[in-house]
């Protein structure tokens, strides 16, 4: 008999607010700072053995020139691309507009590496009798699905799976790409009167990397209503019946009677169904912040 | 460390780095006293100081533009009163108005002074005003002499080899070579170039039979500022009327003997007048382009610069030019001082910042933001000129504390010397016995005392290069190690290296007259016994391991080259103060020997002999490489030495210039080099096999990554590079567990040491089976003992037997990414290659095309070859054009060929059918064509 571990991540960014960095340039130099944060905590599934939420981050990390006068435009270029031009760059403020996206790259590869190392590190020390699932809030990634993909795991005893409610982000890439039909599909997922984990979306291709499922619980039984959302599991190397399996797996912990699950809104509106844990994670981030923008300040100021 | 080694002699400019220094400074002497060693030291060193002068060089003489509008305010008033009109024309008063608003105010406006010059040019009713501005101009010219600045510059041409840009139109620095310091026996050849086509000319031009290196050209190039042409105003028919057959001032005006004293101005300027087809007198024309115009000529003359002189300036003087309104040139000094770390010194009239008035543009842009080797003087040219001129005299650099002698008995590497002894010389006529003695006595120089000390006191070079076969687990796969007289390590290369680059140095000296340097020579050598030392295991394979795993270094490079192990291990090799004085004493620094490596010191054929598309390098192992490994080439090495050297010279601009017998040698190794790639390097069966040791280096290091060592973190938060994010602390710690495998490798009884670092790897990747994709494990393991099974080419032939190969058609990028995806989604069912052929031509990387912030995109050269096709030159094909500019291996972009191995090893396998059907959905769903299918 496995025991099943759940295993939540959450992660954050921390950057100085634009007018906070802009406030910082001085003689057209200026430095973008970040910090990416991942929480995250593990509980075993029916039991109420949640662990405290461990951080990790970066923050001893030098921060990186964005842009400072005089800089070559190769420089520039393997930044941003080809497209840019050094005469763009002549305001701090244009400067700042162009190079942030860059830097938004940069700290997803560092996401990336920070919840891959957490997966490799819980998979390498599950035991025998384990099976662990991972949520990892918001999408996936590009950089954590190739980091994933270059590390080919065994997933007979793991599961991976990104969470997304943010309504806005409900619909994948690819599908943004294809007909109404999907947008008919979220409309009704959104309004419909079902409740089910419908997928794999856009389509059921055993050799995709992700699968994507789209979930809204079940009404709660003294009325009410949860939101929907979308899972893409990460798939690697399986085949239809362990994805089906995986499947069925999620649906469990995230079924609205589940010891595993918690939700958390107001009685007003869909409230937001997540394994159990998540909350926590939320508010020890939220504990981090004063400190870690007192720490982007501090470097800002060097 | 300092960017630049030469700083640690300027104590005092270092100080001011990023400061305007006036004369009554205390360290104003100091700093132009270090300012006239370090072009003195860097002239040593076969550098060139670069000069940029623009109006305020010839202020005192020559008349400026704003002389030049107060000119045409006169004449249009003169005209406007003689006609008694309120009004003559209201664009044109409109424009003088606009430009006495902005004087008052202490502002200029270039498009506005263009569109007034424009005006009077384009208005007939002004056109006797616009032709009595410009004969009043060119007699102005005319009468103008030389100043303290133009003779100073002149004698350190002279002296240096400085090369001048200019934005000036007066011709003064080549009236000061061509009619002050000619004799009649002894005319100075100098020009002004003011087009592309006739800077390029120069620039590739080389010795004719009998010239010597003495018959010295001066230059100085016209980047396109504002132009006084003269055009034939012949009634008739002239053949040199029209548009485009405008012939410039600056051109002619150096080369009138007469001395344009007061009574002979007017003659002088008649002859110039003159056209020289029909006799009759042209008139004079300024030419005053606005903004866009001017840039765009001026960027055309930045790529000549770029192309053959910017690499060769160790230096850059700016001298009169605020910038303000030539931003391009501000770009392509910005560039200039990023890209080869040299230091800029700007001479400025009146560099203070008021209230009312900024620092001159050049000064904040360059100087000010402090981020450049830059400092500004505030003194006139001609004063600088007289210090510099001062400081120049009194400066007195040591010479070489040591004799250079090649003593010791080079048995270390015996290829050459075999090749050498084994030619029976005894019937052979004198002329080719002579040839052939010159070639053994050359190649088989001994090694001196900074080379014995590299090799043998310290080990360190022969410890470091010993350890690996030049050619990797390609010779384990090959069977060569199995015979040790075929079996090459890269320290036998690197003294091969070594010798090929003295004897072809040697050669190409003695062909261009030249004098022998021995501190040169011994530069030389230096550089190609450590041209490999930044190579870590697994050589190129290694670079390719991180390009795929998209790990960059810090500092914003587009991937990991050995490049940068390179200069670490260099200065690790000179950490001792004895070896570095040593090299110091040769006039060269650790920095000038890292540059050097890398192609980029900036003395053409001293590049060219270390890091180019025809290098030491590649004669080497193409030559040793075929020999052990058997493959059949056509080309003789001792006929080819004869032959490379044979039309080979250095020419007035230092580069490299292949002629004749030697250019089609040049040529024939190029095409073997191309061959033994296709067939050696990268033959689909090696190919594949390399694809199965990056599969198990990339699995090793993300299983074995370990994101929190404290000493790699604590090396990134406290040097001062820029992190983006974790590429470069991913890169270290590989590299580290790398070393760490290579010490665990050498306990090993496996000779092969990559081999042994595979095998150490894949144990510990055996150790974690179970949390690998079980599919992924089982091809891994299939792979991975077909490394150690694959020992002769029969067996690499029967290995090659059991793939696919596709030749497809489609952007490479995009198969590239095809071929990732599936085997991300398929592991360990395949191994799929893409075959990279080199380029026909490779340069250092330094040398390579990149995008400027002047708009330019250059190459830089080093080479020149005949003209025409490779095919279509003879032995009398004299060098007349670029290497970049040649035809060679010119071939279709689009197409390139895929190898498929299955993991299982075999080809029916139902997992890696399946992927093959992926990849080609793929392939079609991202139009990419395939058109053959074995």
């Amino acid at each position: 008999m496995f025991e099943s571990i759940i295993i939540n991540i959450k992660h954050k960014t921390y950057t100085l607010d634009n007018e906070e960095i802009l406030k910082l340039v001085k003689s057209d130099k200026f430095k973008y700072r970040f910090i990416p944060v991942v929480a995250y905590n593990k509980k075993t599934s029916g039991k109420e053995d949640l662990s405290s939420p461990r951080i990790e981050s970066f923050h001893k990390m030098n921060p990186f020139t964005l842009y400072e006068l005089g800089t070559s435009i190769t420089i520039l270029k393997n930044y941003m691309g080809t497209a840019v031009k050094k005469e763009d760059l002549i305001s701090a403020k244009k400067a700042f507009k162009e190079l942030k996206q860059f830097a938004s790259q940069c700290h997803e590869r560092v996401i990336a590496d920070l919840c891959t190392q957490i997966i490799l590190r819980e998979i390498e020390d599950m035991a025998e009798n384990q099976h662990i699932t991972f949520f990892i809030e918001k999408s996936a990634s590009d950089k954590i699905l190739g980091r994933l993909s270059s590390l080919c795991l065994n997933l007979e005893r793991v599961s991976i799976c990104f969470l997304v409610f943010e309504p806005s982000d409900l619909m994948t890439t690819v599908m943004s790409y294809q007909t109404g039909k999907l947008h008919f599909d979220i409309h009704r997922l959104m309004t419909g009167d079902i409740s089910d984990l419908l997928g794999p979306y856009p389509g059921d291709s055993e050799d995709s990397l992700i699968q994507t499922y789209f979930y809204k619980p079940p009404s709660m039984s003294g009325g009410g209503e949860y939101r929907p959302m979308r899972l893409d599991l990460f798939t690697q190397g399986l085949l239809r019946d362990k994805i089906e399996e995986k499947k069925e797996g999620i649906r469990k912990i995230l079924n609205p009677d589940s010891p595993d699950k918690e939700s958390f809104g107001s009685d007003s509106e869909p409230r937001l169904l997540l394994p159990y844990g998540s909350h926590e994670l939320e508010e020890s981030l939220k504990k981090q912040e004063t400190d870690i923008m007192d720490k982007l300040l501090m470097i800002g100021e060097k | 460390m300092t960017r630049i080694d030469d700083l640690h002699y300027m104590p005092e400019f270092v100080k001011n780095k990023g400061k305007v220094i006036y004369p009554s400074e205390e360290s104003y002497g100091n700093v132009i006293s270090e300012w006239a060693t370090l072009l003195q030291r860097q002239y040593r060193k076969g550098l060139i100081p670069l000069f940029i002068t623009g109006s305020g060089v010839s202020v005192p003489v020559v008349p400026t533009i704003f002389d030049i509008v107060k000119k045409l305010r006169e004449l249009y008033n003169k005209k406007k009163n003689k006609e008694s009109l309120v009004t003559l024309n209201k664009d044109i008063e409109e424009l003088f108005k606009m430009l006495h608003d902005l004087s008052e105010r202490g502002k200029k406006d270039r498009s506005i002074i263009a569109r007034l010059l424009n005006s009077f040019q384009e208005n007939s009713v002004l056109k006797d005003e616009w032709q009595q501005l410009n004969k009043w101009l060119f007699d102005e010219i005319l009468k103008a002499s030389p100043t303290a600045f133009h003779q100073g510059l002149a004698d350190i041409y002279e002296e240096l080899n400085a090369v001048c840009l200019t934005l000036n139109f007066d011709g003064l620095l080549i009236r000061e070579f061509v009619q002050y310091r000619s004799i009649v026996e002894h005319r100075k050849r100098a020009f002004s170039l003011p087009t592309v086509e006739e800077c390029e000319q120069f620039f590739l031009r080389t010795y004719n039979h009998g010239e010597k290196e003495s018959e010295r050209e001066f230059l100085e190039v016209q980047i396109r500022g504002d132009i006084l042409y003269i055009e034939c105003n012949a009634a008739g028919y002239c053949p040199q009327k029209g548009t485009g057959k405008e012939r410039s001032i600056w051109a002619s005006i150096g080369s009138f003997s007469d001395k344009p004293d007061e009574g002979k101005t007017e003659i002088i300027g008649q002859k110039l007048l003159q056209c020289p087809s029909c006799g009759e007198p042209g008139i004079s024309f300024l030419s005053f382009p606005g903004s866009y115009k001017k840039e765009k000529d001026m960027q055309n003359m930045l790529s000549i610069i770029w192309r053959f002189l910017a690499f060769r300036a160790g230096s850059v003087t700016v001298v009169g030019m605020s910038g303000e309104w030539d931003p391009l040139i501000v770009a392509f000094l910005g560039d200039l001082l990023s890209e080869r770390e040299i230091p800029l010194l700007v001479v400025d009239n009146k560099p203070e910042a008021t209230e009312q008035k900024e620092y001159p543009y050049i000064i904040r842009e360059l100087v000010k933001p402090d981020t450049h080797y830059a400092a500004a003087v505030g003194v006139d040219a001609n004063s600088f000129m007289r210090v510099l001129k001062e400081k120049l005299s009194a400066c007195c650099l040591p010479t070489c504390d040591y004799k250079i002698e090649f003593n010791r008995q080079a048995t270390d590497d015996s290829y050459w010397y075999q090749k050498v002894q084994s030619i029976d010389i005894s019937g052979v006529a004198d002329e080719e016995k002579a040839k052939l003695e010159y070639i053994r006595k050359s190649i088989n120089q001994e090694f001196s005392y900074l080379e014995d000390n590299l090799i043998i006191d310290k080990l360190k070079l022969s410890e470091q290069l010993n350890r690996f076969a030049q050619l990797g687990l390609k010779s384990y796969w090959l069977g060569t190690k199995a015979d040790p007289a075929k079996y090459h390590n890269r320290y036998n290369h690197s003294i091969g290296v070594m010798k090929i680059a003295s004897y072809l140095y040697d050669r190409a000296i003695a062909n261009s007259g030249r004098k022998e340097n021995l501190c040169e020579k011994q530069f030389l050598r230096l550089a190609a016994l450590l041209h490999d030392v930044g190579h870590l295991p697994f050589s190129h394979l290694i670079e390719s391991v991180f390009k795929e795993l998209n790990w960059k270094p810090a500092g914003y490079m587009e991937s990991y080259s050995h490049v940068l192990q390179t200069n670490d291990k260099i200065l690790e090799f000179f950490e001792t103060e004895d070896l570095k004085k040593k090299l110091e004493s040769l006039n060269y620094t650790v920095k000038d020997l890292i540059n050097l490596v890398n192609g980029c010191f900036g003395v053409g054929y001293l590049d060219a002999l270390i890091n180019s598309s025809v290098d030491a390098d590649k004669i080497d192992y193409v030559f040793r490489d075929t020999d052990s490994t058997g493959r059949r080439i056509s080309l003789s090495p001792i006929q080819f030495l004869k032959d490379i050297t044979n039309g080979l010279t250095i020419t007035p601009e230092s580069y490299f210039a292949f002629s004749g017998v030697s250019a089609i040698a040049a040529q024939q190794l190029l095409e073997t080099r191309q061959h033994l790639y296709q067939n050696l390097y990268l033959q689909p069966g090696i190919l594949i096999l390399e694809g199965i040791v990056k599969l198990i280096i990339k699995t090793y290091f993300v299983h074995f990554l370990n994101l929190k060592n404290d000493k790699l973190l604590g090396d990134i938060t406290y040097d001062q590079k820029d992190y983006p994010d974790l590429g470069d602390y991913k890169i270290r710690y590989s590299i580290k567990s790398l070393n760490d495998l290579l010490t665990e490798a050498t306990l090993s009884n496996n000779d092969n040491f990559e081999l042994a670092i595979v095998n150490l790897m894949f144990t510990k990747i055996k150790a974690c089976e179970t949390i690998l994709n079980t599919s992924f494990y089982e091809g891994l393991e299939n792979g991975f003992k077909k490394l150690n099974h694959i020992n002769n080419e029969d067996r690499l032939k029967a290995l090659e037997d059991n793939m696919l190969y596709k030749k497809l058609k489609g952007q490479r990028k995009v198969i590239a990414e095809i071929i990732r995806d599936v085997e991300f989604r398929m592991p360990g069912a395949a191994i799929i290659e893409l075959r990279k052929l080199p380029e026909y031509l490779s340069a250092a990387d330094k040398r390579k095309e990149i995008d400027r912030s002047d708009g330019t995109k250059t190459f830089a050269e080093c080479i020149l070859v005949p003209d025409g096709s490779p095919d279509s030159w003879t032995p009398t094909s004299k060098a007349a054009k670029a290497i970049s500019d040649s035809s060679f291996g010119i071939s279709s972009p689009e197409e390139h060929a895929v190898y498929l191995y299955p993991l299982s090893g075999n080809l029916d396998n139902s997992y890696f059918r399946q992927t093959l059907n992926l990849f080609d959905k793929m392939l079609n769903k991202k139009g990419v064509a395939s058109f053959s299918n074995v």
